[in-house]
């Protein structure tokens, strides 16, 4: 596992180019999260209509691997209900190897089991920067209890 | 610590005593004076210019960079051998990911100073110390490592 591969095309692109920025006018749903060791940052924001996603804004400051993990999340979960949401964050916490669960990427498939989040699977070998890629999903998972 | 101690209730000792719980550090207390004993026969004079010889290095190369911030005085007489630094496009986060696979430590984040680093209008610093044991090879490959940030987050 290289340098490389961990900061893949992918990432610096959504570090560079977030997506669902924008705040929201009224959301339902709001939640702020915080690495305190490091100083990452994260705010969700969703609108939920009869218990799906239908707009979500990200917003903070930090390290490549949050901000690229919170970009994705946005464009991964928009569109899908609060059930498919929780089947999500347990498939990328079993990713990351921080929940039990078996995940079976496909080398010969990038993208076919978990889309652009699967760019983040090198992170499970450097255990240190695991909190930032899943800050995002339990600010997330704030918001949406 | 304790006078009397009941289910429900205690009493305590007078000061100092009240705040002195259970068996004494004796271990740390042990390490504390092989730790003064090592730095004494290193001798603290030897032990200030060391740091100084190599601060003074690092600040030099440093400055030389342009996308690198150094936080703090550049005056060798009003500052220690820690050094708080930026570079530009890289979160300081990943500049310690990628500067640890060279095998160079340095912290990265707030360093519980967070009033400090809002003061100074930044969200996390990387941070690069020496101690007496370092040598100017380290603040060397912590130059070279850089290279490898800026390879990688080039735009």
């Amino acid at each position: 596992m290289s340098l490389e591969e961990l900061y893949r095309e992918v990432i610096l692109d959504h570090y560079r180019n977030p997506r669902n920025r924008a705040a929201l006018a009224s959301p339902m749903a709001t939640a702020e999260g915080v690495n305190p060791l490091c100083g990452d940052e994260v705010t969700v924001e969703v609108e939920l209509t009869d218990g799906v996603v239908t707009d979500i804004s990200v917003r903070g400051q930090g390290c490549s691997i949050s901000q690229s993990s919170a970009s994705m999340m946005s464009e991964a979960i928009k569109g899908k209900s609060i059930e498919q949401i929780a089947e999500l964050e347990h498939q990328f916490k079993a990713m990351l190897s921080t929940e039990d669960g078996q995940i079976e990427l496909d080398p010969e498939q990038p993208g076919s089991v978990l889309g652009e989040l699967e760019a983040l699977q090198g992170v499970k070998n450097y255990p240190v920067r695991i909190k930032c890629a899943s800050l995002p999903w339990a600010t997330l998972h704030d918001a949406l209890s | 610590m304790i006078a009397d101690v009941g289910l429900h209730e205690s009493t305590w000792a007078p000061i100092p005593a009240r705040f002195e719980a259970g068996t004494p550090a004796i271990i740390e207390s042990a390490g504390l004076v092989a730790a003064i004993e090592y730095l004494e026969a290193v001798g603290m004079q030897a032990v200030m210019s060391h740091d100084r010889a190599l601060t003074e290095y690092a600040l030099g190369q440093l400055s030389e960079m342009d996308d690198v911030t150094v936080f703090g005085p550049k005056d060798l007489a009003t500052r220690g051998g820690v050094i708080s630094f930026a570079i530009r496009d890289a979160h300081p986060h990943d500049v310690a990911t990628i500067l640890d696979e060279q095998g160079v430590a340095i912290r990265a984040g707030h360093h519980c100073a967070k009033p400090l680093l809002r003061g100074l209008g930044v969200p996390a610093t990387a941070r690069a110390s020496f101690y007496v044991y370092n040598t100017r090879d380290d603040v060397d490959a912590l130059l070279t490592g850089l290279q490898r940030v800026r390879q990688l987050f080039a735009r």
